[in-house]
């Protein structure tokens, strides 16, 4: 009578526990999602042609002035010698195995198979950068459309909102890729902004030089950002907030003559908060992963780039890392939202219905 | 008139874009008849030479015509007008043979000059949109271009839709274990980074592909990571579409199961469905310019808008020098803000909720 008992205590928790359970069997899936996408991440590089060793020969074959092909300047031992000692002779999911016996038993990163420096110093030392530029695009992005959204929502029917409408229409269509390009020619062109992202001053002589020079140079990118940005938010903001607006409870709300500001900032805006906390899943995750496009058009050293170049180069290590990394960050964001959204929204119930 | 041509021509924005959408797509099917020139016809001594069409001169008075530029500057390929040398452009003109579609000859171009006629006199080729530094000409290849850069759109939506509609219908309407499997598994897409996804796919498959090849895969890429998201929001509709009344009676008269899900229920989001197509097109569009930007997408010889502004508009002294070369980039944006206008007026019917503004 052990097993029925054991299955009847399991329901029983399970039912005075539903978030606990909920989010225990989230971890378990999120667990053997990311070991699934380390493995398929080994499975497609070695299905890749070419490995890193023959993209360096190549290379080298390349940069050779005096090439003669009966030179012996590959030796076909060598190469497989250096094969043999990164691991890339054996079959994927062995160097997989390697790879996590490596991480979370010798608790180390390994180094990047191209430049031979430790992963996590190029990893840190590049995430810097880009969690800097994208929490100031962050901040600046949510303070501007939470207030320029709630503000255009009174004005709601005029010309002013028109305008508004059909500008944020206008920036949510426009191309990321040609606004930043525009933004880098108008720096060029008029010489008041430089054209890349990144001071050549250094911070431990100077800090609050480069503070003020930084701010200087990540001006344009961060306007591209924010713009781009800007339009798609701003027109979600309004219409959640005209929609929480026309609903039957700010009606009442008004007939007991409660303030119009009272009415806006404590019921109407704590209900438009759902679908931002819903699609905030992956903010944790984009704040780590940079912004790739921007960061090759401005030349700014973040991960974005770091990462390009490792997947063209076949950097397993580097691109593993950061893949799991940011993956991870990707679960985490979706749990925590769901869990925000639980303490914010009171119908928001985990149990099984 | 139609009811809707009736409440289309009322808002004039997005009246204005679907004119200018046919206008191009038009110009995308007869492109070879449009366009002067091959796109992959070099102009050796034009290289980088700005457009080139005035209306109006001493010597020839008001009517389209090229004046001959020579150039002063061989390093930084500047030209100068030359004083009283005029070309004077027609229209049909006798230019460059090349198949239409594919099928038949054809040596009849919309407008050009007598260049191709007679090489030994003065004639100078007309450039619409300047030339670019190996001296092709820009408009041609931004007509051939939209070949590539309208149409991987629709097939991308169409591509990604069908996968969303499948797996995402099929997960709202059976649940269960089907529900279970198929949300992981767009789960496990979107939590792979997208990018990355594709840098992978495309640094596999890469190697020595001809265009029409590259096409199709930057496409299908493109809709594998795009359908999870679409998939998502589909499954929503359908569940709640499926407790309605009318899908319990297909059931009760014991109808297939699959066909409830797509003669019932799917027709009852088309509205959202049609709105999804039309916003996610200009998606489809950048997707293929980012890829090309990157160096992933369409390479020579095959053009699209992507490749020309990756290979000539990503440098600022070339922008500067030659502001021309940014001439695929607005008809990007021409296109991109059309099909969002569009599809804003597509969400406006498609709300019950909203009222036509008198």
């Amino acid at each position: 009578m052990d097993a029925p008992t054991l299955a009847d205590r399991w329901a029983k928790e399970r039912s005075r526990h539903p978030l606990v359970f909920f989010f225990v069997q989230r971890i378990v899936t999120m667990v053997l999602m990311l070991f699934v996408l380390g493995l398929g991440v080994f499975g497609l590089m070695s299905l890749a042609p070419g490995d890193i060793v023959d993209n360096y020969v190549r290379s080298q074959m390349l940069t050779m002035t005096d090439f003669r092909s009966n030179d012996n300047a590959v030796d076909p031992q060598q190469i497989a010698e250096a094969k043999h000692r990164l691991g890339l002779d054996r079959p994927f999911y062995e160097q997989y195995f390697h790879w996590l016996k490596q991480v979370f038993i010798d608790h180390d990163l390994g180094r990047s198979l191209i430049s031979r420096a430790p992963v996590l110093f190029l990893v840190s030392s590049r995430m810097i950068n880009s969690i800097v530029l994208n929490l100031i695009s962050l901040v600046i992005l949510t303070v501007a459309s939470f207030s320029l959204g709630i503000w255009l929502s009174s004005k709601a029917g005029t010309k002013l909102d028109v305008a508004a409408a059909f500008v944020s229409l206008f920036l949510n269509a426009f191309p990321g890729i040609l606004l930043l390009l525009l933004l880098q020619m108008f720096a060029a062109a008029s010489g008041w902004f430089p054209v890349t992202a990144y001071p050549t001053d250094n911070f431990e002589g100077n800090p609050t030089g480069f503070g003020f020079s930084y701010l200087y140079h990540i001006f344009l990118p961060l306007l591209g950002a924010f713009l781009g940005s800007l339009g798609g938010s701003l027109r979600l903001i309004r219409a959640t907030m005209l929609d929480q607006l026309g609903q039957p409870y700010v009606t009442a709300l008004r007939s007991r003559g409660i303030a119009e500001g009272r009415i806006r900032f404590h019921h109407a805006f704590r209900n438009t908060m759902n679908p931002f906390i819903t699609g905030s899943s992956n903010l944790l995750a984009d704040l780590f992963s940079g912004s790739l496009i921007l960061e090759i058009i401005f030349s700014y050293p973040g991960i974005g780039r770091l990462m390009y170049e490792a997947v063209l180069q076949k950097d397993i290590n580097l691109v593993m890392t950061n893949i799991m990394f940011i993956s991870a960050l990707l679960l985490v964001g979706m749990l925590l939202s769901d869990l925000a959204l639980a303490l914010v929204d009171p119908r928001v119930r985990y149990q099984k219905s | 008139m139609n009811g809707w041509m009736k409440r289309m021509v009322r808002r004039p924005l997005a009246f204005g874009s679907l004119i200018v959408l046919v206008v191009l797509y038009l110009a995308m099917a007869f492109c070879e008849f449009l366009a002067p020139y091959d796109p992959n016809r070099l102009f050796e001594h034009y290289s980088d030479l700005p457009p080139n069409l005035s209306w109006y001169s001493n010597e020839m008075g008001f009517g389209p015509q090229v004046q001959t530029m020579s150039m002063v500057n061989d390093v930084t390929q500047q030209y100068a007008r030359v004083k009283g040398e005029y070309t004077p452009v027609h229209l049909f003109a006798q230019g460059q043979t090349v198949p239409m579609w594919g099928l038949f000859p054809l040596s009849i171009h919309l407008f050009g000059t007598d260049f191709d006629r007679d090489p030994q006199a003065k004639a100078q080729p007309i450039f619409l949109f300047g030339t670019d530094n190996l001296g092709r000409d820009v408009f041609s290849r931004i007509l051939y271009g939209s070949r590539i850069s309208l149409t991987i759109g629709f097939v991308g939506v169409f591509l990604s839709l069908s996968l969303a509609l499948v797996f995402g219908g099929m997960a709202g309407y059976f649940g269960g274990v089907w529900d279970w499997i198929i949300m992981r598994l767009c789960e496990f897409i979107i939590l792979v980074p997208g990018l990355y996804l594709i840098l992978f796919l495309r640094s596999i498959l890469s190697d020595h592909m001809d265009s029409g090849q590259s096409y199709m895969l930057i496409t299908v890429i493109l809709s594998f990571v795009g359908w999870p998201g679409t998939a998502r929001m589909i499954r929503g509709m359908v569940h709640a579409v499926k407790r309605q009344d009318f899908v319990a009676n297909a059931r009760l008269e014991s109808m297939p199961s699959l066909s409830i899900l797509f003669r019932h229920i799917v027709p009852q989001m088309s509205s959202i469905l049609i709105l999804s197509v039309t916003l996610g097109v200009p998606g489809f569009i950048l997707g293929e310019t980012a890829l090309s930007y990157l160096g992933l997408g369409i390479v020579d010889p095959a053009v699209s808008w992507g490749s020309m502004i990756n290979r000539d508009a990503t440098s600022v002294s070339n922008l500067i020098a030659f502001p021309w070369l940014f001439a695929p980039g607005i008809f990007l944006v021409i296109v991109t803000l059309a099909f969002n206008f569009i599809g804003e007026l597509l969400r406006d019917w498609a709300d019950p909720n909203w009222k036509e503004a008198s």
